[in-house]
């Protein structure tokens, strides 16, 4: 590291929602912060089974006034990984055509493009035709000065020799979804530095240029006899309180005493929920954790909510950032 | 579940054989992954359900129970909806014309079409439109003046491109015409007041909301419902039902989430072509919002129509909502259907798990039988009992015998039988009575403990002659895991694997227990069917086969003697029946698949064993040193030519697989007996890459010789055997050594060292360096 220049990290976040409007707290925020890039998910894409063909959805709607303090949006792909299960090898490069085509006419036109990221969890057998697309991209790219970046999962580090290094210009480590999530006994499937841990030593090794995406969200994860059930967004401990029919049964675990509603999905009688977020403590052992390893010129967090953001104050973010200069 | 036979056979008869290494270490054996090959991921189990024993055309069935039969009797529900409204055209025409007539006027023509079918009927001069003109529904159309007919349609075509979405989803979305549309609305409810069929006024009525829905104008779609709705007075039609299905979708569009979800249950609870995507539109998020829907309910039946649609959702506890259904009204058609859906679910946990031997797959890949099986068929159980008990449900039969089932899946087969017997007297419907029939097998097959002569003849009777084994296909496979897992208790290995597989599934790995067992069935004196099966060919047996599997086992092991005598067992003059082999032929290029020499001297696996015998004797009897080391030479010939690497791989080994070597990256225990997970061969394919045989006979030559072309010729067959010996054991932390090889060196100048040069480029570079 001592050779490479200094780099000051930056404050970033993620938005993930198809509605791309800031409200009063999430500009406050982000102006407190003084937060100048914002990655925004542009839409999905996934495989349509009955088109037999790529499509994009939950194409964002971005209201531009609500944005206009933002200096910088990087477009976010999320991509399925079965989309390249059953996209046809000749076909790649036309879907690389299509989503930059996409992203052009969804992006702002007062804003400039600089960076578009692609985030797929790619798999061995995916990996030859999303790297593909990749290098399309950045080929198509490349003309217009705006460069290409993807995320990175945490084991894609480790094993990066048989999970391969994408054709990119830098990565977006994604220092989150770490945990067994369909396991009962999982402290916290979110972030948990003992896992995180046993995956950051060869971070200096790895030859993308990266960044890091750490968790601010929080969510419910629901279980039946001990099997995992489903996901409840942004459940938080205000919600469970609320209703006398759910106990604590241990710190962060609940159970149903009646069959309820909860957040809009029902659960029954007996069921038991994991509620999972991230504390400030916990993200400061991850900062201390990656700053001996990493670098990043940004360090965005996922994601920008006023839900998810009132929890967490703009000081400790900003010392979160501080941490790595 | 697999036909297996079908696949080892289609794997015999593609067998690829590989040149494995052109001379020395030119190539390596490319790799494949562990996982190659065909694998079905599905669950492997079976299911002994009746489909008729709910009535396949009650509210819901299909929806309900997915399985194959009511797929197969349901044929494609997605179309449901257009063969529902072409059929309805076809009911208001007096069938004057076929529904596929029918559907190239409503489906198929375009506005143009239309209007000009309109101008035919304006025009005494005017025919039919060409394309038309042998569609007897626009004929009947044309002959009958059915201006309103085709006015509608007209109208309706104009409609049809703004509510439909084709457009290319990477392009950008081509924004409504709202104008368009909205005056289209004006057009409509003018063409509504002006026509007199009440049928086409229910039918612009639903174009007309249709438009306003999709103009996301929700208030205006309510006011039309409103206003022209009891404007019509028609016959129940399934337009009733879209009508409905977008009144409750504008209501959805305004927030109003609890009136809408009360309609999409109505609709999914009456109408078949739209009850998927009422049921996707059932959405309700809380307490209160359910206990708001529940009160505008006007009937208990609506109410339990409301717990059907919850019960549905992929995470939903079935046995709660059955309660509630149950409770509000005992004799909802939707309460048979869940418990179907749910005894599925039970058969797989629980259904011969005791004999099942794809357990493993299934605990695998679909994490049966769940942690929760247990709990769940008591709390099934309980349930079902206070049906029974209660007695309000009109037909008690299916609770009857469904009682004595889950009685069977839990284990207790002595209350299942007595409740099967019970239900006899009970059951009246024939569908019922069979359903009975078909458990109560179940439970006869499942329940024998062990195996005797009288229960091989009851079970080879039941598949003979029981109707319901055929009928029921997974009966062949539950009776068959049950006996094998019957046999192996009694010790009848041999027995048990033929229960599964043909014979010709152990040949790449064989085991001596199995092949004792079953020669030992070969020479009984009598056989019953399921024996006969196993092991009679034609008159005869595989006695003989089962000998030459033996000889093989034996020859593959160096055990001379202990072959010959298994393959004297055969019969002399059938001993060529059993396939010829060139064990001495002598190759500096390693080739298993190359043509041999037609002058090549072949032999028998029983003269190739006396040979190899006769020259062990000669050998070690010989006086004169050159002949005994030709000898062991040969026999170091022979030895490795029947290995792995060798053209007569086949004389000791019935399977050779080219990927093999590759394997060896994922060594395990079992691997290094060279034994490999084959996904045909249930015992796993052995392969002969042991090459120490042939090597302790090269260098015995190496030993006793003293001419310079017979040493060199054992160095380099010496040399081979190193270097396949450390190919074998690379993944073990073997070293490459080349002692031979450096030997070699010295003899470049014979006859032999100089034809090595020429044809081995390895050997060349290896002086050369």
């Amino acid at each position: 590291m001592g050779c490479q220049p200094a780099v000051t990290t930056k404050p970033a976040f993620y938005h993930w929602q198809t509605a791309v409007y800031l409200d009063h707290t999430e500009q406050t925020m982000l102006q407190k912060l003084d937060i100048q890039r914002l990655y925004v998910k542009y839409f999905d894409v996934d495989w349509n089974f009955n088109k037999g063909l790529a499509v994009p959805l939950a194409s964002a709607k971005l209201d531009t006034v609500s944005l206009k303090r933002v200096a910088e949006i990087v477009p976010t792909i999320f991509i399925t990984n079965r989309t390249f299960t059953h996209l046809p090898h000749e076909e790649v490069t036309v879907l690389a055509e299509r989503i930059y085509q996409k992203i052009k006419r969804l992006h702002p036109a007062q804003l400039s493009l600089k960076e578009i990221q692609i985030d797929c969890d790619w798999s061995s057998s995916t990996r030859e035709k999303y790297f593909r697309l990749l290098q399309v991209l950045k080929q198509q790219t490349e003309k217009e000065n705006i460069s290409i970046s993807t995320t990175i999962r945490l084991h894609q580090v480790k094993y990066s020799e048989r999970t391969g290094v994408p054709p990119v210009d830098k990565g977006m480590l994604m220092y989150y979804n770490m945990g067994e999530l369909e396991k009962w006994e999982e402290p916290n499937s979110i972030l948990n530095n003992a896992t995180g841990q046993q995956y950051t030593d060869r971070l200096r090794e790895y030859p993308l240029r990266l960044d890091l995406a750490l968790p601010i969200y929080s969510w419910g994860v629901a279980f039946r006899g001990n099997k995992f059930l489903k996901l409840i967004n942004q459940l938080e401990y205000t919600d469970l309180e609320a209703h006398e029919s759910v106990v604590k049964i241990a710190p962060n675990r609940f159970k149903l005493l009646k069959s309820i509603y909860l957040k809009g999905y029902y659960l029954y009688k007996g069921d038991q929920i994991r509620l999972e977020n991230c504390t400030i403590r916990d993200l400061q052992t991850a900062v201390q954790l990656l700053s001996s390893e990493i670098q990043p010129k940004y360090l965005s967090f996922y994601h920008l909510d006023s839900t998810v953001i009132k929890h967490i104050s703009y000081d400790q973010l900003e010392n979160l950032c501080s941490a790595f200069n | 579940m697999i036909n297996w036979k079908t696949s080892v056979l289609h794997s015999i008869k593609s067998f690829i054989f590989f040149s494995l290494f052109i001379c020395f270490g030119v190539s390596l054996p490319f790799s494949i992954s562990k996982g190659c090959g065909p694998y079905d991921l599905g669950f492997r189990g079976y299911s002994f359900i009746y489909p008729e024993i709910i009535d396949f055309k009650a509210q819901g069935a299909p929806f309900f129970l997915s399985f194959k039969e009511i797929s197969d009797y349901y044929k494609g529900p997605v179309l449901e909806q257009i063969t529902g409204n072409l059929k309805e055209w076809q009911e208001r025409f007096c069938e004057v014309a076929t529904v596929e007539d029918i559907s190239e006027i409503v489906y198929k023509a375009d506005a143009d079409d239309i209007r000009l079918l309109r101008n035919t009927l304006s025009s005494e001069a005017l025919s039919a439109p060409y394309s038309m003109k042998d569609n007897k529904f626009v004929n009947h159309l044309i002959r009958n003046k059915c201006f309103e007919t085709v006015d509608y349609l007209y109208f309706a075509k104009r409609c049809e491109p703004h509510v439909t979405d084709d457009s290319d989803p990477w392009e950008e979305p081509v924004p409504r015409n709202k104008e368009k549309m909205q005056s289209l609305i004006d057009e409509g409810k003018r063409a509504f007041r002006q026509t007199e069929s009440h049928y086409f006024r229910l039918r612009y009525t639903y174009q007309l909301i249709r438009l306003a829905h999709y103009m996301h104008d929700y208030q205006q779609a309510l006011d039309l419902y409103d206003d022209l709705l009891p404007k019509t007075d028609n016959d129940p039609s399934i337009l009733d039902y879209w009508i409905l299905g977008h009144k409750a979708g504008a209501l959805m569009g305004m927030g109003k989430n609890i009136e809408a979800s009360y309609l999409f249950s109505i609709i999914f609870d009456q109408c078949p072509s739209k009850r998927t995507s009422a049921f996707r539109s059932f959405n309700i998020h809380s307490d209160e919002e359910w206990k708001a829907c529940l009160l505008r309910c006007e009937t208990e039946r609506q109410q339990a129509v409301m717990h059907a649609l919850r019960a549905n959702a992929s995470h939903a506890n079935r046995l709660e909502e059955m309660q509630a259904i149950y409770s509000l009204d005992p004799n909802n058609e939707y309460l048979p259907l869940l418990l179907i859906k749910e005894i599925k679910e039970l058969e797989k946990d629980l259904l011969g798990y005791a004999f099942n031997d794809q357990n493993a797959h299934n605990k695998r890949y679909h994490k049966r039988p769940r942690t929760e099986a247990g709990k769940n068929i008591i709390d099934i159980q309980k349930f079902v009992r206070e049906i029974v008990n209660d007695n309000k449900i009109e037909d008690l039969g299916l609770w009857v015998i469904t009682e004595g089932y889950l009685e069977f899946l839990a284990g207790n087969e002595y209350f299942a039988q007595r409740t099967f017997k019970k239900a006899q007297k009970i059951v009246k419907k024939p569908a019922l009575k069979e359903q009975l029939k078909v458990w109560e097998l179940a439970l006869q097959i499942s329940s024998y403990p062990t195996i005797t002569e009288d229960i091989e003849k009851r079970l080879s009777d039941i598949e003979r002659l029981n109707p319901l084994f055929e009928k029921y296909q997974d009966f062949k496979d539950f009776t068959n895991d049950k006996l094998a897992t019957l046999y192996r208790q009694e010790q009848k290995p041999g027995k048990a694997f033929l229960t599964h597989y043909p014979i010709q599934a152990m040949l790449p790995n064989p085991s001596m227990l199995m092949i004792d067992d079953l020669i030992d069935l070969c020479l009984k004196p009598s056989r019953n069917f399921i024996e006969r099966r196993m092991v009679e060919k034609g008159d005869s047996t595989i006695l003989h086969d089962l000998q030459d599997v033996k000889t093989v086992y034996y020859l593959a092991r160096s055990k001379l003697e202990i072959a010959r005598e298994a393959y004297q067992e055969i019969p002399r003059p059938d001993w060529d029946d059993y396939g010829l082999y060139a064990p001495y032929i002598e190759r500096i290029n390693d080739c298993v698949h190359c043509r041999l020499p037609d002058s090549t001297i072949t032999y028998n696996r029983g003269e190739l064993i006396e040979d190899l015998r006769k020259k062990e004797y000669e050998a070690r009897a010989e006086t004169d040193i050159e002949k005994a080391a030709y000898r062991y030479y040969q026999l170091g010939l022979a030895f490795y030519n029947m290995t792995y690497f060798g053209p007569t791989w086949k004389a000791m080994d019935f399977f050779r697989s080219g990927s093999s070597m590759g394997k060896y990256e994922l060594l395990g225990a079992k691997e290094q007996e060279g034994v490999f997970d084959h996904y045909y061969y249930p015992l796993g394919n052995r392969e002969n890459m042991d090459c120490s045989v042939a090597k302790r006979h090269f260098l015995k030559v190496i030993e006793l010789s003293s001419n310079k072309e017979l040493l060199a010729r054992a160095l380099f067959m010496a040399a081979k055997c190193e270097q396949n010996e450390y190919y074998v054991n690379r993944f073990n932390g073997a070293f490459r050594t080349y002692e031979y090889f450096n030997l070699l060196l010295d003899y470049t100048d014979t006859r032999f060292g100089k034809r090595l040069m020429k044809e081995c480029k390895y050997f060349e570079a290896y002086v050369n360096q």
